[in-house]
C-alpha cells in the first residue's frame, strides 16, 4: 500500500470526527506550525515542492511568499469549486476527511498572515458543505479555530461560502468576485490576488487538495514529502478516474504513477475488455491522449512534455465505442455554457465552435469545418481575460489534432464511424 | 402582496451577514436563502434581497441571472437535475433523460402539470466516479440506470424520499 | 519619465500610464470599444490587443501599464491578426443593419471593420434576437447591436451611481437590460449612454431615424447652458433631404470631450437645449427701429448718431462671448459711458450635480474678472443712450427688472439679441444678434478656463456680430479676444493658444 496523506478515511472510516482525526496525528501539524514563525512554514512548504493541485501546478510555497508581510487584513481562500468535467476528488477530501482541510486552512492562514479564511464550495455540494461545517464547528470547540488558537496569540476565523452554479468561479479571480457577492467574471491581472484580492485585500487562493497536503508536510517534514513522487512533482495525487472503466473512483497514489497502472490496476481496466481509444488525463481542459501514452508517468512535467497537462488529475477514459466527435461536441457545449460572457473571443467563439461541432456530429458538417474550427481556436487562444477560452481551445484542438480523421469522416459520410456507441445527444 | 422576510428570516440572515465585511458579499447566500424560502428567485425576490441588503436591484439581478442554481422560474417540487457532461454521458446519461421524458411526458426545461417534477440538464456535478448522476433538489442519486430512474420517480411520487 | 518604444520609435512617457493612453498622446491609434477615459478599465472587448516584446501573448493596451524599456508594436502581424479575429467574433451575432441604424457613419464597429477586417463573416447560424425597447422617455436600447462593452453600465454605476442598467444572463446569452426606466427618465445625465455607446445599441428616441450623420456638420462649441463650459458638438444639417427641416437646422447636441476640464459627458439639459436655437420664427431677423425694419447701414449710422451723447450706459451679458461683450465695452469706454453687468440666472443643482454649475450662463466669469459693477448699483436710470446685450437664456430676475427700467427710461435704447424678448420689446432699436454657432466666441467657465466655441454656420438673416453694428474697426473676433486678454488679464491670447482644450487662467 502506498503512502496515505489525504485519504485517511481509508485508515479510519470515521476520521471525519475530530477525535478520530486527532488519533491519526491530526492537528499535530498545526501545533508544530504555531511554534514556528510564518516564514519558516512558507520555507518548509517551498522545500516540499508542493504544487497546486487545482490544475496549474504552481509552486504553493512560492505563491504564499507573494503575500505582503506585516499588518493589515489578509485572506486565505480555499477553492472548493470543483467543476472541471471529470473531477470529483476534493469532494471526497471534504466529505471523508474534512479536518485535513480545516487544519491546512489554519496553518496556511497563519503562514500568510490571514485572520479570516473562506472555503468556496460549489453550490451543488451543499451536502458536502454540511460535513465541512461540522468539522469547522468541532475545530472551534477544540480551540483550533477562533481567537488565540492554542494560546499562540493567532486568531483565525473560517467560513464556508457556497457558489451557485458557475464553472468560471473555479478561476481564482472569478472565485474572488463571486465571494465578494458579484458575478464570477474573472479580473484583469495585474493586480494579482496577493496584492488586491478578496475585498481589495491581499489574498491567497489554493485548491482543497493542495491545502490538505499542508498539515502532513508540516507534521512529518518536507523531507518526508520529497520521498514521494518524482523530483519537482512530489507528494501523492488523487486521481479521479471516470468513464469506461470497471472500477471508477478516486485513488490517492504517488505523483508519477503510470497512467496504465491507474487505469488498468486501480480502476479495473476498460468495461467489457474493450480497447482504449482516448483518455483525458487532467480534466476536460487537458488535451486528450491516446493508447500510446499509457506508460506516461502522471505528473505535471511528464504530461507537459507530451503536450497535455496533469490539470486536476481527473482521468476520463473512453473506449473504442466512443464517438470522439460526439464526446467533444458535448464538451464544447460545456465551455459555451460556462463562458462568463465578459470578453469577446470566449463569449462568441465558444458557442460558435459548439455549433460547428454539433453540425458535424449531426451529419451536416461542411468541407472546411475542421479548418474553420482550428482557425477559431487560434483566434481565442491567448486573447482572453482568463484561461477558460484557452481551456476550451486545448480541449477541442486536442481532439481535432489527435482524431482529425474521425471529424473528416463525419463530414464526408454524414455519419459516425463508431457502431454501438452510447448516444450522448 | 409584496414579499418580506419575517423575524426568523432576519435572524438567520443577520448571522450570515456576520461572516462578511460588507453587504455585497451577502448577495449569494441571501439569494440561496430566499430561494429556499420562496421557492424560486422571482423579480420580487430580487427586489427583496436588494432592499434587505441596501444594494441596487441591478446588482442583485445581475448576480441572480448569472448563476444557474438560482431558478428564475418556478420549478417542480422535485427538481431533477441530470448531469449530461462527459463522464455521465459516456455511461448513458442521455438514456436517463430519455427515460425521464418518457415517464413524465416533459422535456428538459419543463415542469409537469401537477407541479411535481422539473427536468433540467446540468453540467458536471462532480460525481463522475459514480456516474451517471441526478441531483434531486439538494440530494445526489448516483450510479443510476434506467431501471433505477423509474424506481426513483416512483419513490418520489410516493413521498418516500427526503430530498 | 521612462522610455518606451512604440513601433520601433522611442518615446519619453510618464510612468504609470497605460499603453493606450501613451499611444493616444502621440497620435497612435489603437482601436477599442470598452475603454473610456472616464470609466474603470474593463478590458473586455479585446480590440486593443498589442504586441509587447517578451510577452507570450498579445496584451490589452487599455490595461497594461508601460514600463521602462518596453517595446510595443501596434501594427504587427500578430496584432493585425488579433484585431481581425476579435472583429469577426464581435460581429458574429450583430445584425449588420447599418442602413437603418442611426449610429451608422460614426460607428466604431463600422469604422474598424473597414479598417482592420473587411472579411466576410464565416458564421452561418441563426442570430440571437431581442426586442428593441424604449428604456426611457429619452433612450432606446437595441440589444442586438450591443457588443457588451459595458460602458453604459459602468457610466450609470460609477458616474451617476444610479444603476439603471445591468447585464443579465451569461456567456453569449448576456444582454443589457434596464431595471428602472423611471430613474433613467429622471436621471439628468442619462442620455450620455447614447454618446458613449460605441455602436448603435443605445440611442436617443429623438434622434432615431432623424438624420444620417454624414448629412450633418459637427460644430465644436461650448454649451451655453451654464458656467461649466462643457465642450459639445452641435450637429447641423448640411444637406436638405426630403421631409427634413431647414438647412443649418441643429439636429442634436452631443459630447465633445475636454480632458483638461476632466469633462467627458454633458447634462441632458444642455443636450436638449438645441431646440431653443431652432426657433426661427422668433429670431430677430433684421434691425428693427420702433417696430419698423431698417437696413443694417441705417442701424449703424443711427447708433453712431444716438450714442453721441454724454450720459450713456452699456450693460454686458454673461450669456454672450468675450468678443461680443468686449466690443460693447470698448464702445462704452471710448465714449466714457458707464458699464454694468447683470447677475446670472441661478438654478438649484440636481443631486448629484456632477459638473453642472448653478449659474446658468456660459460667461459669468468674464464679467466678474473685469470687476464690473452690478446693474443693481445703477443709480440714475434715465440715460441718454443705453445698450444691452441679451441672448437665448435668462438672467437673474432682479437684474431683469432693473435693466428693463433702464431701457424704458433712457432716451434711446438698443438691445442686441438673437430672439425677441421683453428687452427688445422695450427698446427703441433691436439689433439681430447671431446665435452661438454662427460666430467664433470665447467663454471663461467657472473654473477660469478660457475656451473657444467655433463658428459653424453663416450668420442667419441679417444678424451680425456687435462690433460690426458698433462700427468698431476690427478684422475678426480673434482680435477682440486678444485685446481683451491684453487689457484685462495682461496676457497674450489668441485662438491658437487656446488650442482644443482651452487656456487656464
Amino acid at each position: 500500500m502506498s503512502e496515505i496523506v489525504l485519504f485517511k478515511h481509508l485508515i479510519d472510516p470515521e476520521v471525519r470526527n475530530i477525535e478520530n482525526y486527532i488519533k491519526l496525528g491530526g492537528y499535530e501539524g498545526l501545533k508544530k506550525a504555531l511554534s514556528m514563525n510564518p516564514d519558516e512554514i512558507i520555507e518548509e512548504v517551498k522545500r516540499s515542492n508542493l504544487r497546486g493541485r487545482g490544475g496549474a501546478g504552481f509552486p504553493t510555497g512560492l505563491k504564499w511568499s507573494f503575500m505582503p508581510k506585516g499588518e493589515g487584513q489578509k485572506y486565505f481562500v480555499c477553492n472548493a469549486d470543483e467543476g472541471e468535467p471529470g473531477t470529483f476528488k476534493d469532494r471526497y477530501i471534504m466529505s471523508e476527511n474534512p479536518h485535513q482541510l480545516v487544519e491546512g486552512m489554519v496553518i496556511g492562514g497563519y503562514a500568510i498572515g490571514a485572520s479570516v479564511g473562506y472555503i468556496y464550495i460549489r453550490g451543488e455540494f451543499e451536502f458536502v458543505a454540511k460535513t465541512v461545517q461540522k468539522a469547522i464547528d468541532e475545530a472551534y470547540n477544540q480551540g483550533f479555530l477562533g481567537k488565540n488558537i492554542l494560546d499562540s496569540g493567532f486568531d483565525f476565523d473560517l467560513y464556508i461560502h457556497l457558489g451557485a452554479g458557475a464553472y468560471i468561479c473555479g478561476e481564482e479571480t472569478g472565485l474572488i468576485n463571486s465571494l465578494e457577492g458579484k458575478t464570477g467574471k474573472p479580473r484583469l491581472k495585474p493586480p494579482f490576488p496577493a496584492q488586491y484580492g478578496v475585498f481589495g485585500k491581499p489574498t491567497t487562493v489554493n485548491n482543497v487538495e493542495t491545502i490538505a497536503c499542508v498539515p502532513d508536510i508540516i507534521r512529518r517534514g518536507a523531507d518526508w514529502f520529497l520521498t514521494i513522487g518524482p523530483d519537482k512533482n512530489n507528494g501523492t495525487k488523487i486521481f479521479a478516474v471516470s468513464g469506461h472503466v470497471n472500477n471508477p473512483g478516486v485513488f490517492e497514489l504517488p505523483m508519477g504513477t503510470p497512467l496504465r497502472e491507474i487505469i488498468y490496476e486501480h480502476a479495473g481496466g476498460i468495461i467489457g475488455g474493450k480497447k482504449l481509444k482516448a483518455v483525458i488525463p487532467g480534466g476536460s481542459s487537458a488535451p486528450v491522449l491516446g493508447p500510446e501514452h499509457l506508460d506516461i508517468p502522471m505528473d505535471f512535467d511528464s504530461l507537459k512534455k507530451v503536450g497535455s497537462m496533469l490539470g486536476s488529475g481527473a482521468i476520463v477514459v473512453m473506449s473504442e465505442d466512443t464517438c470522439i466527435v460526439e464526446a467533444f461536441t458535448r464538451l464544447a457545449r460545456f465551455y459555451a455554457h460556462e463562458s462568463c460572457g465578459q470578453c469577446t473571443p470566449c463569449r462568441e467563439g465558444t458557442p460558435w465552435m459548439y455549433k460547428i461541432m454539433k453540425r458535424i456530429e449531426d451529419g451536416n458538417g461542411k468541407k472546411g469545418d475542421v479548418d474553420l474550427l482550428l482557425d477559431i481556436c487560434k483566434n481565442i487562444m491567448g486573447r482572453t481575460i482568463c484561461p477558460l477560452g484557452d481551456a476550451a481551445v486545448l480541449c477541442i484542438k486536442g481532439a481535432i489534432e489527435r482524431f482529425r480523421d474521425e471529424f473528416e469522416y463525419h463530414i464526408e459520410h454524414k455519419k459516425c464511424m463508431v457502431d454501438n456507441k452510447i448516444p450522448i445527444f | 402582496m409584496a414579499l418580506r422576510f419575517d423575524e426568523n428570516d432576519m435572524k438567520a440572515l443577520e448571522k450570515i451577514r456576520e461572516r462578511y465585511p460588507n453587504n455585497t458579499a451577502c448577495t449569494l447566500p441571501f439569494l440561496h436563502y430566499a430561494q429556499d424560502r420562496f421557492g424560486y428567485v422571482s423579480d420580487d425576490v430580487i427586489k427583496l434581497v436588494a432592499e434587505t441588503l441596501n444594494l441596487p436591484v441591478a446588482h442583485v439581478l445581475n448576480v441572480a441571472t448569472f448563476y444557474t442554481m438560482f431558478n428564475k422560474k418556478p420549478v417542480g417540487k422535485y427538481h431533477l437535475q441530470v448531469c449530461t457532461n462527459i463522464s455521465c454521458s459516456l455511461l448513458g446519461a442521455r438514456r436517463l433523460v430519455d427515460k425521464l421524458e418518457e415517464i413524465l411526458g416533459i422535456k428538459p426545461g419543463e415542469t409537469t402539470d401537477d407541479g411535481m417534477f422539473t427536468i433540467t440538464e446540468v453540467e458536471c456535478l462532480g460525481s463522475c466516479g459514480t456516474a451517471p448522476v441526478i441531483q434531486v433538489n439538494e440530494t445526489y442519486f448516483e450510479n443510476l440506470d434506467e431501471k433505477k430512474v423509474e424506481d426513483l420517480i416512483e419513490s418520489l411520487r410516493k413521498g418516500e424520499l427526503d430530498v | 519619465m521612462i522610455t518606451v518604444k512604440i513601433n520601433d520609435r522611442e518615446y519619453q512617457v510618464e510612468e504609470g500610464k497605460t499603453i493606450l493612453e501613451v499611444a493616444k498622446e502621440f497620435g497612435i491609434d489603437i482601436p477599442h470599444y470598452c475603454y473610456h477615459p472616464a470609466l474603470s478599465i474593463a478590458g473586455n472587448c479585446r480590440m486593443c490587443l498589442v504586441e509587447v516584446k517578451g510577452m507570450p501573448k498579445p496584451m490589452t493596451a487599455c490595461s497594461t501599464r508601460v514600463s521602462d524599456g518596453m517595446e510595443i508594436y501596434t501594427d504587427s502581424e500578430i496584432v493585425k491578426e488579433a484585431r481581425k479575429g476579435v472583429l469577426e467574433f464581435i460581429l458574429l451575432d450583430h445584425p449588420v443593419d447599418c442602413p437603418i441604424c442611426d449610429k451608422s457613419g460614426e460607428c466604431k464597429l463600422q469604422d474598424y471593420y473597414f479598417k482592420y477586417s473587411a472579411q466576410r463573416s464565416r458564421y452561418e447560424f441563426p442570430k440571437e434576437r431581442h426586442k428593441v425597447q424604449k428604456i426611457s422617455k429619452k433612450i432606446y436600447l437595441n440589444p442586438n447591436r450591443c457588443v457588451l462593452c459595458t460602458r453604459c453600465v459602468r457610466f450609470l454605476s460609477e458616474i451617476t451611481k444610479t444603476f439603471e442598467l445591468t447585464t443579465v444572463e451569461r456567456g453569449s446569452h448576456t444582454y443589457i437590460t434596464c431595471v428602472d426606466p423611471e430613474s433613467l427618465d429622471n436621471n439628468p445625465f442619462a442620455s450620455n449612454i447614447s454618446d458613449i455607446c460605441p455602436v448603435g445599441a443605445l440611442g436617443l428616441n429623438e434622434f432615431r431615424f432623424k438624420k444620417r450623420v454624414w448629412f450633418t456638420k459637427k460644430v465644436k462649441a461650448i454649451c451655453q447652458g451654464c458656467s461649466a463650459g462643457c465642450n459639445i458638438y452641435v450637429d447641423v444639417s448640411n444637406r436638405k433631404q426630403l421631409l427634413d427641416g431647414d438647412d443649418d437646422e441643429i439636429v442634436r447636441i452631443h459630447t465633445a470631450e475636454n480632458p483638461k476640464l476632466g469633462q467627458y459627458f454633458i447634462c441632458d439639459e444642455g443636450r436638449y437645449s438645441y431646440k431653443l436655437y431652432n426657433d426661427r420664427e422668433s429670431r430677430v431677423k433684421v434691425p428693427v427701429l420702433e417696430g419698423e425694419e431698417i437696413t443694417v447701414e441705417n442701424a449703424v449710422s443711427l447708433i453712431k448718431e444716438k450714442a453721441n451723447v454724454r450720459k450713456g450706459v452699456v450693460i454686458l451679458s454673461p450669456l454672450h462671448s468675450i468678443e461680443e461683450n468686449y466690443a460693447a465695452y470698448l464702445f462704452a469706454r471710448e465714449r466714457g459711458f458707464d458699464v454694468f453687468r447683470p447677475s446670472s440666472f441661478r438654478k438649484d443643482l440636481p443631486e448629484p450635480a456632477l459638473f453642472i454649475e448653478e449659474k446658468k450662463s456660459p460667461n459669468d466669469r468674464m464679467l466678474k474678472l473685469m470687476k464690473l459693477p452690478k446693474v443693481s448699483e445703477i443709480e440714475e436710470i434715465d440715460y441718454d443712450f443705453a445698450l444691452f446685450l441679451h441672448n437665448v437664456g435668462k438672467i437673474h430676475s432682479k437684474s431683469e427688472v432693473r435693466i428693463l427700467s433702464v431701457l424704458k427710461k433712457s432716451t434711446f435704447s438698443v438691445v442686441f439679441e438673437p430672439v425677441l424678448s421683453e428687452f427688445g420689446r422695450n427698446a427703441n432699436l433691436v439689433l439681430p444678434a447671431p446665435i452661438f454657432i454662427e460666430e467664433n466666441g470665447c467663454y471663461i467657465n467657472a473654473k477660469n478656463l478660457v475656451q473657444r466655441s467655433h463658428k459653424g454656420v453663416d450668420y442667419m438673416y441679417l444678424s451680425k456680430p456687435l462690433w460690426f453694428f458698433l462700427d468698431i474697426n476690427f478684422k475678426s473676433e480673434e482680435e477682440l479676444l486678444a485685446v481683451f486678454a491684453k487689457e484685462q488679464l495682461n496676457i497674450e491670447l489668441d485662438y491658437n493658444r487656446l488650442g482644443t482644450e482651452g487656456f487656464e487662467l
